[in-house]
């Protein structure tokens, strides 16, 4: 390693020179701080996007269609990434093709049942593999897991989605997550997002998803 | 050489060479860790121990199972004759899901003089099938002659050879030109007539459906003595903690040994300050390479610490004389001994050799895998408009199947929910505020299931719940909108 920097510093050296007299200066390449959704309101709504590195909380009571809020962050990372969706239900399964229709790359994504991911699935959750992993409906989700898994997605920059089969509240907190959420689908039709911390926006609705 | 029954459903590979000097043995370990020799020219390969690593490779080519095999096949057996001086890929192959459908198989295509490879569900393959000849068919019966009386105590060669031929000379007379023609025997009248054995061939091969006990006993070949390591420990460890800093270049060694092998099932024998030695076995999802990890040995280890503590917690070692269950003692050395393992020369890995995986993750997806207590799973569509059968777990069919219906496909899936029941749970009142979803033809021609069903979401009671009515007017739950 060091045999290469000694290598690669003097090299860097002569292009900073010969940009420097063209009038040029050597950027490092910037790095994407956001995953947007192409959904521009709710990048909006969000600050830009969901941040890597960041864990957020959704609230998503079953029966609610609040998931649909997340898939479009699915598709746009499986485009490039791979995804982990972590299922903790059990008697119930995830349906595959319901999620592929909404965008999301078949190739990239991948499924795991377990009702503790931090015990059973942990290699996973520490691998660099995955950029973007949802626990849904996860237990042993203890301040302490959550404290482990907010310092390895920023350290690897991975975005974690912990969604929640409930509505969520201030009484309970959760200090490791950037941004608290609730999501559902009004009786009308319309999708509703309701900010609880982290967030300058309070809601956003939504007529629908395309 | 252990005859047993086999557990697992295959498929079931029959392979020879069709031409000389080239080893069948040698091209069947590098498929499955499961291989029979047959005859002295016919090896059966037991693919469903290898079923989901051939799967995922197949995935990082985007082609089907088949099509990969055919490919490893053709590599093995193509000499610098065959490849410069005719199209004889050197080897005659038959993949079924029997071992006794698939010497048929085989069999049938040596008779039409045909090499290469076929599946049984495939259209040569059932070309093939269909056209066994009685003489085929006996020949074979013949030719398990030996392998049966090796397994089966009872048998006697004479009267079952008898019994075939009366079988295939009454046949013909009935008027069935063919085996394939026979399909409406009865099992009951066959097994009056000729016996016992005789009837449960028929019904795992030309009869109405496999018969519920399995005649064929797999007699699993081993290669060489499997590489093995044995460790004596200077101190006693108790803790894993304290096992791993000697595990590791024991892992380290042991790849050495093995040199190009990949572990499917290693037997970690622990010898114990007391009592008996506690055998742990370390499964790997898909075949590993530890020299791969040399110096981290994360995966090996990995297994190893899960069956440690399993064993630990569970308390596995039971001392002598005394009924109450306890954790291990100190551990005072150990065994490791590779008990699975599959052989792929570096030829095969030069085709696929990584370079097509590289950097798509798939690599990292298997030795991740191999590390965890509980499996991953990745999914493809399937043409199929029932919810239940519209996907399949990624590599079980071939990427263009998948891709002539996704549209269609993928526009039904757009109402269908994220989360689905295992089971459809029946409803007692018929569900209220209705919207109506789809109506779904399933399969008319099978016997059992329904036929069709009309999808609603129900949004009674403020959950948004899919339901279907059946043909009989049943009302079922089977997924939830979330």
């Amino acid at each position: 390693m060091n045999q290469l920097t000694e290598t690669l510093t003097p090299l860097r050296a002569d292009l900073e020179q010969r940009l420097a007299q063209k009038g040029l200066r050597l950027q490092s390449r910037p790095t994407v701080s956001h995953l947007r959704s192409g959904v521009q309101e709710l990048d909006q709504f969000l600050g830009g996007g969901l941040r890597w590195g960041e864990i957020s909380e959704w609230g998503l009571p079953l029966g609610k269609e609040g998931r649909r809020w997340v898939l479009p962050y699915l598709k746009a990372a499986s485009q490039k990434n791979w995804c982990l969706w972590v299922s903790g239900y059990q008697d119930a399964e995830v349906f595959p093709p319901a999620f592929f229709a909404q965008g999301v790359r078949p190739e990239r994504l991948v499924f795991a049942q377990s009702r503790r991911p931090v015990q059973e699935l942990h290699a996973a959750l520490i691998h660099s593999l995955f950029k973007l992993i949802v626990l849904d409906g996860s237990q042993g989700l203890t301040p302490g897991a959550l404290a482990f898994l907010e310092s390895k997605a920023r350290e690897q920059r991975q975005a974690i989605l912990v969604l929640r089969p409930f509505l969520l509240s201030n009484n309970q907190g959760n200090v490791w997550a950037k941004f608290r959420v609730n999501g559902w689908r009004e009786p009308s039709g319309s999708y509703l997002l309701r900010s609880l911390r982290g967030l300058s926006q309070a809601e956003l609705r939504c007529p629908g998803f395309s | 050489m252990i005859p047993q029954q086999k557990k697992h459903p295959g498929p079931f590979l029959a392979l020879e060479a069709t031409t000389e000097n080239i080893s069948v043995a040698q091209a069947a370990w590098s498929l499955s860790p499961e291989v029979m020799q047959f005859s002295e020219s016919v090896w059966l390969v037991d693919l469903g121990a290898t079923w989901s690593y051939w799967k995922h490779r197949a995935v990082g080519q985007h082609k089907g199972l088949a099509w990969l095999w055919r490919q490893l096949l053709e590599r093995h057996f193509q000499s610098d004759a065959t490849q410069l001086f005719g199209s004889d890929p050197g080897y005659r192959g038959a993949i079924a899901p029997h071992p006794w459908a698939a010497l048929l198989l085989l069999n049938s295509q040596a008779q039409h003089q045909v090499a290469g490879l076929c599946t049984f569900e495939g259209k040569r393959g059932q070309r093939f099938w269909n056209r066994c000849s009685w003489n085929t068919w006996e020949a074979t019966h013949r030719a398990a002659g030996g392998p049966f009386k090796q397994t089966l105590p009872k048998f006697d060669p004479g009267g079952f050879n008898r019994a075939v031929g009366r079988f295939a000379k009454t046949a013909q007379r009935l008027g069935f030109e063919r085996p394939s023609f026979a399909r409406s025997l009865p099992a009951q009248g066959v097994q009056n007539r000729y016996g016992l054995l005789l009837s449960q061939l028929w019904s795992h091969s030309f009869g109405a459906g496999p018969s519920q006990t399995d005649p064929f006993v797999w007699t699993s070949a081993q290669p060489s003595p499997p590489p093995s390591l044995h460790r004596v420990l200077d101190d006693s460890p108790v803790l894993w903690e304290q096992v791993e800093p000697s595990l590791k270049p024991d892992f380290d060694q042991l790849s050495k040994i093995a040199g190009t092998k990949q572990v499917l099932q290693m037997d970690w024998c622990l010898f114990l300050t007391e009592g008996e030695p506690v055998h742990l076995q370390l499964d790997f999802r898909h075949p590993h390479h530890l020299g791969s990890e040399q110096g981290h040995q994360q995966t090996a280890l990995a297994r190893s610490q899960l069956a440690f503590e399993a064993a630990r917690s569970q308390g596995l070692h039971r001392l002598d004389r005394e009924e109450e269950y306890c954790e291990l003692p100190p551990v005072v050395g150990w065994d490791l001994t590779l008990t699975q393992c599959i052989d792929e020369p570096d030829l095969m890995l030069d085709l696929f050799g990584g370079l097509a995986e590289q950097g798509s993750g798939l690599d990292s997806l298997r030795r991740l895998e191999n590390q965890l207590p509980i499996p991953l799973h990745r999914y493809q569509l399937h043409w199929d408009w029932q919810p239940e059968n519209s996907y399949a777990e990624a590599g079980e069919f071939s990427d263009q199947e998948a891709t002539a219906f996704a549209p269609g496909l993928l526009e039904t899936a757009k109402n269908r929910p994220l989360l689905v029941r295992q089971q459809p749970a029946r409803l007692e009142q018929p569900p209220r505020q209705l919207e109506f979803c789809e109506s779904t033809s399933g399969h008319w021609w099978a016997a059992s299931g329904d036929v069709n069903r009309e999808y609603y979401r129900s949004n009674a009671r403020g959950r948004s719940v899919w339901v279907f009515q059946n043909a009989q007017g049943q009302w079922y739950e089977q997924g939830l909108f979330s």
